[in-house]
C-alpha cells in the first residue's frame, strides 16, 4: 500500500468515526429528553403531594443503594481504564477491564433486583403509593438501558476476540455507559435519597 | 457499501438495507393504512348520518359488526363508534402520513437529493422499518380482542384510557404499546436522517443548496429526535397505569393511590403533540416549495427565507403546546402567553406563503397532477392556517373547543395539506421510484374528485362546529340545537363517500402503472435536483461517482442557460 492510499484510508476511517459519534450523540440527546420527561413527571407529582417525604424505604434498602451507587461509579472508572489500556498497549490487553465493567454492571443489576425484593416484601410496592410507582419505574427504565449496555460490552468483547474491534468503539459505548452512570446519580439523589 | 452486490431475494426485497427499498416498504405500509384508515372514515360518516342503521353492502355490511357483542348485524353501536374514530385518527397520523411522508420519501429522497450513496446507518434503517412493522402487527392485533380496540380518542387522555373507570378491555394497552414501538421506529429514522444530512452531503452541497424537501425532512427529524422520546416517556407512564396497576394519571374518588394527575399526561402529550403537527407538515411544505418551482419553471422565490422561516417555525412549534389546553383551567396568564406565541407562528408562515405565491408569479405553470396537488396544498393549508387563528385565540377557542370546527381545522392542515403533499410527492417521484409513468388522465381525475369533495367535507365540518356540533357525539339527531344542520351533516357524508371513491382511482392508477405503465424517462419533469441525475433503475449505491454540486436546487429559466430552461445541480454553469 502506498502512502496516499494509506492516508486516504485513515481519513475515511476518521470520517466514519465522526459519523458514528454524531449518531450516538443524537441518540443520547433523545434518551436525555426521555429521562427528563420521566424526572419532570416525578417532580410534578412530588410537588403536588403532601406526604411524600414521610414514605421511607427502610435503612437496609438505602444502605444497599448507596453501595450500588459506588459499584456503578466504579464501573465507569473501570471503563475509563479500557480505553487507556487499549490506547497504550493493545485492545486484547484491555479485555480484562471489559470483563470487570461487565461484572460491575451485573452486580449492580443483581443488587438492584435484590433491593426491589426487599422493598416488596416490606410492603413498598409499585402500587402502594406514587413514591413507589416512581421509584420502580425510574430504576426499572434505567436498569433496562444498563442491560443493553452490558449486552453492547459483551458484543464488543466478542469483536476484540475476533480482532475486529476498534479503539474508537470504546468511546461510543463509553458515552452510553457514562450517560447511564450520570443518570443513576440523578435518580439516586432525587428519587431515593431526597 | 462493500457488499452492495451480494444479494438474495430475501436481502434484496425483505431485509434490505438499501434506502430505496426501505423507502418503498414504508410507502406500501403507508398506503395500506391510508386505505384502511380512510375506510374507517367512511364508516364514521355512515354512522353519523345514518345512526344505528345497518351498513350497506358497499361498506361491507355483510361482514362487519356481525359478532354477538354488536347491537345488531352490520350496525355500528356507540362503543364501536368510539373505537372507529380513535383508530381512524391514530392510523392516519402515525401509520399513514408518517410512513408515507417521513418513512417513504425521507428514506428515498434524502440520500438521492444530497448526493449520498446510502443512509449513514443502513442497518439501523432496516431495523427502523421492521420495528414499524411490528408496531403495525400489534395495532392490527388489537382488532381481534374480544372487547375491541382502543376507544379513548387518538389523544388517549386518562382516566378514560386507564382501567380505572376508563375503556374496558386491553385494546387501550395494545394501542399504547403499538405507539411506543412506532415511536421507536421514528426515532431510529430521525437519527439516521440527521446524521446522513450532516455528514453525507456531496461536495459543494451546502445547507443552503439543499432542496427544500430535504430541508423539511431535516427539520422534521430534529423535532422527532427531541420530542418523540417525550411522548415515549408519557406512553410508558400510561402503559404502567394500564397494565402494572400504578395510578400516575388517575385522580378523583375512583383512584386508590392518591396523588395522581391526569393533566400531567395532557401536558406531556401536547409537548410532543404540537411539534408532531409540524413534524408532519414540514416535509409537506418542503415538497410543495420544490414542486411549485419545478412546475412554474422558476427558482423558488426567496429560497433562503423559506428555509429560515421553516427553521423559525420549527423552533416556535416547541413552545406553543398549551393552546391545546385552554379549557383545562390553566392560569389565564399562561394561556395568554401560549396564545401570543401561537399567533407569532403566523408571521413566518405568512412569509413563506408569500414566497409560494412569488414562485408562481409570472411562472410558466404546467398543470400536471403533482402540480395540481401542490397548488391545492396552498389552498387547503391557507384555509387551515387561517382557521387556526380562531383556535389559537382563547376567547373564540373556549366556544369552539372540541367541536367540529376543530375537526375541520385540523383535517385541513394535517389531513388535507399533508395528504395532498403526499399525493403530489407520489405523482412526482413515482417515475423515479418505479421507473414507470403514472397515467395522467387518471391523475387529473383523482385530483378533481379529491379536491372538490374534500373541501365540501371539511369546510362544512367547520360550519357544523360553529353551529355547536360536538366532536365526539354518536347520534346528532338527539340534540335539538343540531336539527337545523342535519341536512348539512348528510351532505358531508355524501361528499365524503365521493372523496373515498376517488381514492380507488388512485389505487387503480398505481397498480395499473406499476405493471402496464409507460416506461419513464430519466428526468420526465426536467427537474434540477440530484435525484433526477441517477441512472434508471437506480443502482445500489445510487451515484456511479459522488457528484460535485455547483448550483442551487431550482435553476430554472436562468438566462445563462442556452438550449433548455433548466440545469442540474451537478452541472457547472457556463459563465
Amino acid at each position: 500500500m502506498d502512502k496516499i492510499t494509506a492516508h486516504n484510508k485513515i481519513r475515511q476511517n476518521e470520517s466514519e468515526q465522526m459519523t458514528s459519534l454524531i449518531g450516538m450523540v443524537i441518540l443520547l440527546g433523545s434518551l436525555a429528553m426521555f429521562f427528563i420527561t420521566i424526572m419532570a413527571s416525578y417532580g410534578i407529582l412530588r410537588v403536588r403531594s403532601s406526604n411524600w417525604g414521610m414514605i421511607r424505604m427502610g435503612n437496609l434498602a438505602v444502605l444497599l443503594s448507596w453501595f450500588n451507587l459506588i459499584v456503578l461509579m466504579g464501573s465507569s472508572y473501570v471503563f475509563s481504564k479500557i480505553s487507556k489500556i487499549a490506547k497504550e498497549t493493545t485492545l486484547t490487553a484491555s479485555i480484562r477491564w471489559v470483563d470487570s465493567t461487565i461484572i460491575c454492571g451485573v452486580i449492580f443489576l443483581g443488587l438492584q433486583i435484590f433491593i426491589w425484593s426487599i422493598l416488596s416484601s416490606n410492603g413498598y410496592l409499585m402500587t402502594s403509593h406514587q413514591a413507589g410507582s416512581i421509584f420502580y419505574m425510574a430504576s426499572g427504565l434505567h436498569g433496562i438501558h444498563l442491560f443493553i449496555g452490558i449486552f453492547l460490552l459483551l458484543w464488543f468483547k466478542q469483536k476484540i476476540k475476533k480482532q475486529e474491534a476498534q479503539v474508537f468503539e470504546i468511546k461510543l459505548i463509553g458515552l452510553f455507559w457514562h450517560f447511564l452512570t450520570i443518570l443513576w446519580l440523578i435518580i439516586f439523589f432525587s428519587v431515593i435519597i431526597f | 457499501m462493500s457488499n452492495h452486490d451480494k444479494k438474495s431475494i430475501l436481502s434484496k426485497y425483505i431485509f434490505s438495507t438499501d434506502h430505496k427499498v426501505i423507502g418503498k416498504q414504508f410507502l406500501w405500509v403507508g398506503i395500506f393504512f391510508l386505505m384502511f384508515g380512510g375506510f374507517q372514515a367512511m364508516l364514521i360518516r355512515w354512522s353519523l348520518s345514518n345512526t344505528l342503521e345497518p351498513l350497506p353492502w358497499w361498506l361491507l355490511g355483510n361482514f362487519l359488526y356481525q359478532s354477538s357483542s354488536a347491537i345488531g348485524p352490520g350496525i355500528i353501536g356507540p362503543d364501536a363508534y368510539n373505537q372507529l374514530f380513535t383508530m381512524h385518527g391514530t392510523i392516519m397520523i402515525f401509520w399513514a402520513i408518517t410512513p408515507i411522508l417521513i418513512g417513504a420519501f425521507g428514506n428515498f429522497l434524502i440520500p438521492l437529493q444530497i448526493g449520498a450513496g446510502d443512509m449513514a446507518f443502513p442497518k439501523l434503517n432496516m431495523i427502523s422499518f421492521w420495528t414499524m412493522f411490528l408496531a403495525s402487527v400489534v395495532l392490527l392485533a388489537s382488532y381481534l380482542l374480544p372487547m375491541g380496540t382502543a376507544a379513548a380518542g387518538w389523544t388517549a387522555y386518562p382516566p378514560l384510557s386507564t382501567p380505572v373507570g376508563g375503556i374496558p378491555g386491553s385494546g387501550q394497552a395494545y394501542w399504547t404499546l403499538a405507539l411506543t414501538l412506532a415511536g421507536t421506529s421514528t426515532l431510529m429514522g430521525a437519527i439516521n436522517y440527521i446524521t446522513t444530512i450532516v455528514r453525507f452531503r456531496a461536495p459543494g452541497m451546502d445547507y443552503f443548496k439543499m432542496p427544500l424537501t430535504t430541508w423539511g425532512l431535516f427539520l422534521t427529524s430534529i423535532l422527532n429526535a427531541l420530542f418523540v422520546p417525550i411522548i415515549a416517556a408519557g406512553l410508558i407512564i400510561l402503559l404502567l397505569d394500564q397494565v402494572a396497576g400504578t395510578q400516575f394519571l388517575v385522580a378523583g374518588n375512583k383512584a386508590t393511590i392518591p396523588g395522581g394527575d391526569p393533566l400531567l399526561y395532557q401536558h406531556v402529550f401536547w409537548i410532543f403533540g404540537h411539534p408532531e403537527v409540524y413534524i408532519l407538515i414540514l416535509p409537506a411544505w418542503g415538497i410543495v416549495s420544490d414542486l411549485l418551482a419545478v412546475f412554474s419553471r422558476k427558482p423558488a422565490y426567496g429560497y433562503k427565507v423559506t428555509a429560515i422561516c421553516m427553521c423559525t417555525i420549527t423552533a416556535l412549534s416547541t413552545v406553543v403546546w398549551g393552546h391545546h389546553m385552554y379549557t383545562t383551567g390553566m392560569s389565564p396568564l399562561l394561556g395568554k402567553a401560549f396564545m401570543f406565541l401561537t399567533l407569532i407562528i403566523s408571521i413566518p408562515s405568512s412569509i413563506f406563503f408569500l414566497n409560494w405565491l412569488g414562485t408562481l408569479w409570472k411562472g410558466a405553470i404546467r398543470f400536471e397532477a403533482p402540480m395540481l396537488f401542490a397548488m391545492s396544498v396552498m389552498w387547503v393549508f391557507g384555509l387551515g392556517g387561517l382557521t387556526g387563528l380562531y383556535n389559537a385565540t382563547i376567547t373564540s377557542d373556549i366556544y369552539l373547543h372540541d367541536t367540529y370546527f376543530v375537526v375541520g381545522h385540523f383535517h385541513y392542515t394535517m389531513a388535507a395539506s399533508v395528504l395532498f403533499a403526499g399525493f403530489a410527492a407520489i405523482y412526482f417521484w413515482f417515475p423515479k421510484m418505479f421507473g414507470k409513468e403514472l397515467d395522467k388522465k387518471m391523475g387529473q381525475a383523482h385530483f378533481w374528485l379529491s379536491f372538490i369533495p374534500l373541501n365540501l367535507v371539511f369546510f362544512n365540518m367547520m360550519v357544523m362546529g360553529y353551529a355547536g356540533h360536538h366532536r365526539r357525539i354518536f347520534d346528532p339527531t338527539e340534540y335539538e340545537f343540531l336539527k337545523p344542520v342535519l341536512g348539512l351533516n348528510e351532505f358531508i357524508t355524501i361528499s365524503a363517500f365521493v372523496l373515498g371513491i376517488a381514492q380507488v382511482i388512485f389505487m387503480i392508477n398505481i397498480i395499473y402503472s406499476m405493471f402496464k405503465g409507460k416506461k419513464a424517462e430519466k428526468n420526465p419533469w426536467k427537474a434540477a435536483t440530484l435525484e433526477w441525475t441517477v441512472s434508471q433503475p437506480i443502482p445500489h449505491g445510487n451515484f456511479l461517482e459522488i457528484p460535485q454540486v455547483y448550483n442551487g436546487p431550482h435553476e430554472y429559466s436562468n438566462p445563462k442557460i442556452k438550449d433548455r430552461d433548466w440545469i442540474s445541480q451537478s452541472e457547472p454553469m457556463a459563465s
